[in-house]
């Protein structure tokens, strides 16, 4: 064998060598930095993912925009270019927020299996938007527009208040409808009278934040004016009103939680044990009701107190 | 070295001194200009839209480049052109070398023009600043000629005038699309070319920052892949006939 002929072996061999090494290090990095890669489609479109992805894009608003509304007629041709997009890009936040919505009437199970999809999305883990769609699509019931008699979806309150509950661990300061949401469905899904069920709700995640469970793992979230919300729902469990509006007794039940409640963590506020209206110092009486009540923030001499730290009247230290 | 280079630069100024080829180029920006117009169309989609369209737009000028040397070596070899340095052996080796060194060089500078061009035209248009990933994409997709440059060296000496292109093509086209079949790195990547490596298109959208080793490490697995394959083609070139 002649010497250049062993050289360009070995160069080559080498070389092969150091690419075969390099790919095996380059593979697994390039997955890491693009995640979405494993959510792409396997179709062979040369890397061109992307743009096919803005085309499907001018496709669907071109086709969708025509239409004067999407139902049972039409919803499958929409959810096929939808998933397409997605497909192509699962990154594209606009696919789902106005894609998947328009379908939410029409084909509400498959809009929220898109949307479960997306809240797995690394990419998109601090949209608030995506799981609360699909909250509120769970919380529906959902007729045919073109056959009122046909139950597209019924409402799953459990379902619903997991991804409302998302929506809101995705956030510092979550918005009041994404925690009123979610309170209300977790109360749905508990069942029987409603305002006792939202009042008992919010007592149970009252106690988890006390016990300071690790919100992720746990079926609770942090709810910042928890207090505030305790104090309408008992006044709600107190006084509950039927669908027409007129009041109704409260169960022995709701009785028994709102004394708890009330025991336990509204003792501070200074409420009227009769419509839980909070008390100003040195009220005897409820300005709302007339009920007496505890009085409260009164110096020994008879002075009401102001939030300061001596007795304006007496000079005594409080 | 020099046989290297003076093929080389003969192939890159060949390239380059077509006037048709600064044409496209001004197409190319003119239509990552025209993205700017679909606004209504996508629902205020037209600023990624337009990033997307400058880099598909490179990529294929990157792949036509590249392809441009599939038409010169069949048709130098039938016309026996560097026919003295052809006979050496080790001329054969330079020949191949230095086409592919020049169709880099000339990918290089037409890529590179695209890229400047529509991140300019990106960033007037929009009035922003270009970010970092914008840059990386374009850099990585213009590092992609190199192991493009080697594909189309080898099937430019293997076959002939019309099958070489087509083969090229095909054969880009297959290894930008790795997720056809299983992504078994030492195969795809080792033996067969894993261009998708350098695919980071929609990090320039998503401005999701590509770390610099790993754009060092994709560089160094471009020239090492390069080379591999034109030693392998070397090899086929030597027993080959040439009149
Ligand atoms: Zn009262
Ligand atoms: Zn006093």
């Amino acid at each position: 064998m002649k010497k250049d002929t062993v050289i360009r072996f070995m160069i080559m061999i080498a070389s092969l060598a150091v690419a075969s090494y390099l790919a095996c290090i380059l593979t697994p990095m390039q997955s890491d930095i693009s995640q979405e890669k494993n959510f792409l489609t396997k179709a062979p479109v040369a890397g061109l993912h992307k743009f096919f992805a803005d085309v499907a894009w001018m496709r669907f608003i071109n086709f969708a925009g025509g239409l004067s509304s999407i139902d049972s007629t039409n919803v499958d041709k929409v959810s096929r270019m939808l998933e397409k997009i997605i497909a192509y890009d699962p990154n594209f936040v606009e696919s789902y927020q106005s894609g998947v919505l328009s379908i939410s009437n029409a084909d509400p199970k498959l809009a929220v299996k898109l949307l479960e999809q997306a809240c797995a999305n690394p990419h998109l883990a601090h949209n608030i938007q995506i799981p609360f769609y699909a909250g509120f699509i769970l919380s529906r019931t959902i007729v045919d527009q073109n056959n009122p008699d046909k139950i597209l979806s019924e409402p799953d309150y459990a379902a619903a208040a997991r991804f409302f509950r998302m929506a809101i661990q995705r956030t510092r300061d979550p918005e009041s409808y994404l925690i009123s949401n979610y309170i209300h469905a977790k109360a749905k899904a508990r069942g029987g009278e409603e305002s006792l069920a939202v009042l008992s709700v919010l007592y149970d995640e009252w106690k988890m934040s006390k016990a300071g469970k690790d919100e992720i793992y746990s079926d609770y979230c942090q709810i910042p004016d928890i207090e505030e919300r305790l104090v309408k729902a008992t006044r709600e469990a107190k006084y509950p009103i039927d669908d027409e509006g007129r009041l109704l007794k409260p169960s022995q039940k709701a009785l028994e939680l709102i004394a708890k409640v009330q025991q336990e963590i509204l003792f501070k506020k200074h409420l009227c044990e009769n419509c839980v209206t909070p008390a100003a110092p040195g009220d005897k009486f409820c300005g709302t009701c007339g009920h007496a009540v505890k009085t409260w923030g009164v110096c020994s001499c008879g002075h009401i107190l102001s939030s300061k730290a001596y007795c304006t009247r007496c000079g005594k230290k409080q | 070295m020099s046989e290297i280079m003076a093929i080389a630069s003969g192939t890159w100024k060949n390239i380059l001194r077509m006037k048709v080829v600064y044409f496209l180029i001004f197409c190319v920006w003119v239509l990552v200009g025209i993205a700017s117009m679909y606004e209504i169309l996508t629902i205020g989609h037209h600023k990624p839209l337009m990033m997307d369209v400058s880099l598909v737009l490179n990529a294929i000028a990157a792949s036509l480049v590249v392809l441009s040397v599939t038409f010169e070596i069949p048709r130098e070899l039938r016309q026996g052109v560097a026919a003295t340095l052809l006979t050496k052996s080790l001329g054969r080796t330079q020949y191949l070398a230095g086409k592919a060194v020049g169709i880099c060089v000339a990918g290089f500078v037409i890529c590179a023009l695209i890229a400047a061009g529509s991140l300019i035209i990106y960033a007037l248009t929009f009035s922003e600043a270009i970010a970092g990933p914008m840059f990386q994409a374009h850099f990585l997709l213009i590092i992609s000629i190199i192991p493009m440059a080697s594909m189309a060296v080898f099937f430019a000496t293997l076959f002939p005038e019309v099958a070489a292109p087509v083969l090229t093509i095909i054969a880009i086209w297959f290894a930008y699309s790795t997720g056809i079949i299983a992504n078994i790195p030492v195969v795809y990547g080792g033996l067969l070319p894993n261009l998708d490596l350098f695919n980071f298109k929609s990090h320039a959208v998503y401005l999701k920052p590509i770390p610099i080793l790993y754009m060092i490490l994709v560089t160094v697995w471009g020239i090492a892949y390069a080379l591999f394959l034109l030693m392998l083609t070397s090899f086929f070139f030597k027993v080959k006939d040439i009149k």
